[in-house]
């Protein structure tokens, strides 16, 4: 990086949106100029989080309806496991008998 | 509780966090949040549902691996973002339509609703012209007041890029709500 830091007037123009991909590079790697471009450009008056959260807002029922949904997503999956369980037990219980009979055939 | 407790892998302790929670109460304590991050990553209520409950479910079944060096809350932050993230690039291009979200406005007043109808769209198409992962840095700084910290955590991303990005978001955020205020 660079150790000459951009002049005030162009860190305040990317601040205004105008591009300009060494100020970018810049700012991302230095905490002198980020600090200089986040306090020319204070926001704290806009309602940001206010507007965000009601676009952002779920419907009412849908914590019940999660909860309903994750129950049977568990549920379908627990039994799925079982069934794959199940459907290798013949394998496996193959597998011990040849193991058995193994010492035997030496 | 329908006896979920029992299913759970040997584990009946999250490292150092006390009893480990079952599904419903996970479900119950992290979903709205979760919801709000993935809503505002995939832009559509539907996927965001879905989002959600694979994110939950997810973590409720990784909960015995979660070492505990980042809040619960943040770890499943981080887990809906991935799944997000990973969702929206197997639907890519992105889509261009509008936000598919449930009706939310209200108001007493007709005409408070068609401003706030006006404002909300010009917000939203503020909100669709940054990148997924900024919207939902902004969603995690603006709505669930995390710290640069832990949202930098959460997305992956250097705390430098994390800090840019969302000054140039509430910037363009801003331009969108002027006038509204």
């Amino acid at each position: 990086m660079p150790w000459l830091h951009p002049f005030r007037r162009r860190l305040i123009a990317w601040a205004d949106n105008v591009d300009d991909p060494r100020i970018q590079a810049h700012v991302e790697q230095c905490e002198r100029c980020l600090g200089i471009v986040e306090e020319a450009g204070r926001f704290d008056d806009i309602p940001l989080g206010n507007v965000l959260g009601a676009l952002l807002r779920a419907p009412d029922s849908l914590e019940e309806e999660l909860v309903e949904r994750a129950e049977i997503a568990r549920s379908n999956r627990a039994s799925l496991e079982i069934l794959g369980g199940l459907a290798v037990l013949p394998w496996e219980t193959l597998q011990l008998m040849i193991d058995q009979r193994k010492p035997a055939d030496d | 509780m329908r006896g979920v407790q029992a299913s759970l892998p040997s584990q009946d302790v999250v490292d150092g966090l006390g009893p480990m929670p079952d599904l419903e109460q996970l479900v119950r304590a992290h979903w709205a949040p979760t919801y709000r991050v993935v809503v505002a990553l995939v832009r559509d209520h539907g996927m965001a549902e879905d989002i959600t409950q694979e994110s939950l479910l997810k973590a409720w079944k990784a909960l015995p691996t979660f070492r505990g060096d980042a809040s619960l809350r943040n770890w499943i932050l981080r887990i809906a973002h991935n799944t997000a993230i990973s969702a929206l690039r197997r639907r890519k291009p992105e889509s261009r339509e509008p936000w598919n979200l449930p009706e939310s406005l209200s108001g007493p007043d007709a005409s408070d609703l068609v401003a706030d109808r006006l404002m909300m769209e010009q917000f939203q198409t503020a909100l669709s012209a940054l990148s997924p992962s900024t919207r939902a840095i902004v969603v995690l700084r603006e709505v669930e007041g995390r710290s640069y910290e832990e949202i930098a955590e959460i997305v992956r991303l250097p705390l430098s890029t994390v800090r840019t990005r969302l000054f140039r978001a509430r910037k363009e955020l801003a331009i969108a709500l002027k006038g509204w205020r």
